[in-house]
């Protein structure tokens, strides 16, 4: 074995192991929420952190948090998912009993709901969902900070 | 600019989501590296999903990583350099390889032309050869058309 594949079993195994300590729960119960099936999601949640293995030294880490650069691989995972069931809704978004008990979405109205699960679980932009349910681009940003609103509250509270 | 009400326009949450315009984001890294309110702002949207996130996580089953760290082992195997410098290293070696780990063999350059020259004289024996046997095979005839002509002379 050559010395950049030794590096490499030294240093990628460890980060990726410290990622997945932190966050690979979060990313089956994300996952999990938008396929609703413990197998499938497990399918995803290796799928993506092999993709994490392997764009791993192109990520610009220092951009963002971990959590949200994984979620990102993870959406972007999950695209195949989302083109299969088209016309699918992420049970959380149709009402909050349907889904895990969730003391965040149970505190937002059902618009503030609706906009965040559609994004945050369906991958949907701002721009077509405000196409989707026919109201302004700005009206979708303002219950999108609403709903982080909540959440913060929430967590102060 | 106003950066508070740009803050509150929800621009920044719809980046942390993944669902802000290609425009939306290159505008608003622009902006995260001249403004540290906004920089801040984002940092704690991030947290903030992060706890979100972490609300309804659920432990992997055991043997997962396992499974990960197989991918990223054989990514590894995948992505090793092809050993180059052993070419070089036998540079002054110039005995022929007749065993080796592959079922194939390699030989210096110089020797095509010694195989050549086998293969010409392996070619140039073989007609001679067969030249020879069908003269020697026709004299033979001769010698025995001769016999059987003084047989019947001497009758």
């Amino acid at each position: 074995m050559g010395k950049q594949g030794e590096a490499l079993l030294q240093t990628k195994p460890v980060s990726i192991y410290i990622l997945y300590d932190n966050y690979a729960a979060m990313l089956l119960g994300y996952i999990n929420e938008v396929v609703k099936d413990q197998v499938i999601a497990e399918e995803y949640l290796l799928k993506t952190f092999n993709t994490v293995a392997k764009k791993f030294n192109s990520i610009n880490w220092n951009e963002s948090n971990n959590w949200v650069h994984i979620l990102r691989f993870a959406k972007a995972e999950l695209v195949s998912f989302h083109e299969a069931s088209k016309g699918y809704e992420t049970p959380a978004i149709v009402s909050t009993s349907n889904s895990i008990n969730n003391k965040y979405l149970d505190k937002m109205t059902d618009e503030q709901r609706h906009v965040f699960c559609r994004i945050y679980y369906d991958k949907k932009t701002t721009a077509e969902l405000s196409k989707e349910i026919n109201k302004p681009g700005e009206l979708i940003k303002t219950l999108l900070k609403e709903a982080f609103n909540i959440i913060r509250e929430s967590n102060e509270g | 600019m106003r950066v508070k009400e740009y803050i509150d326009s929800g621009i920044l949450e719809a980046y942390v989501l993944g669902a802000a315009s290609e425009e939306e984001t290159q505008r608003l890294l622009k902006l995260k590296r001249r403004y540290p309110e906004i920089e801040e702002a984002l940092f704690q949207l991030e947290e903030d999903l992060e706890i979100f996130a972490s609300h309804i996580a659920i432990p992997p089953p055991p043997g997962m990583f396992e499974k990960i760290e197989r991918g990223i082992n054989a990514l590894i195997i995948t992505d090793e350099p092809p050993q180059i410098n052993d070419r070089e290293e036998n540079k002054g070696n110039q005995f022929i390889e007749v065993e080796a780990e592959s079922s194939e063999m390699r030989v210096h350059k110089s020797w095509r032309w010694v195989l050549a020259g086998i293969f010409i004289l392996g070619k140039i024996f073989l007609v001679a050869a067969i030249y020879y046997f069908l003269k020697d095979r026709q004299a033979q005839e001769q010698i025995q058309e001769l016999k059987t002509e003084l047989r019947q002379y001497h009758k």
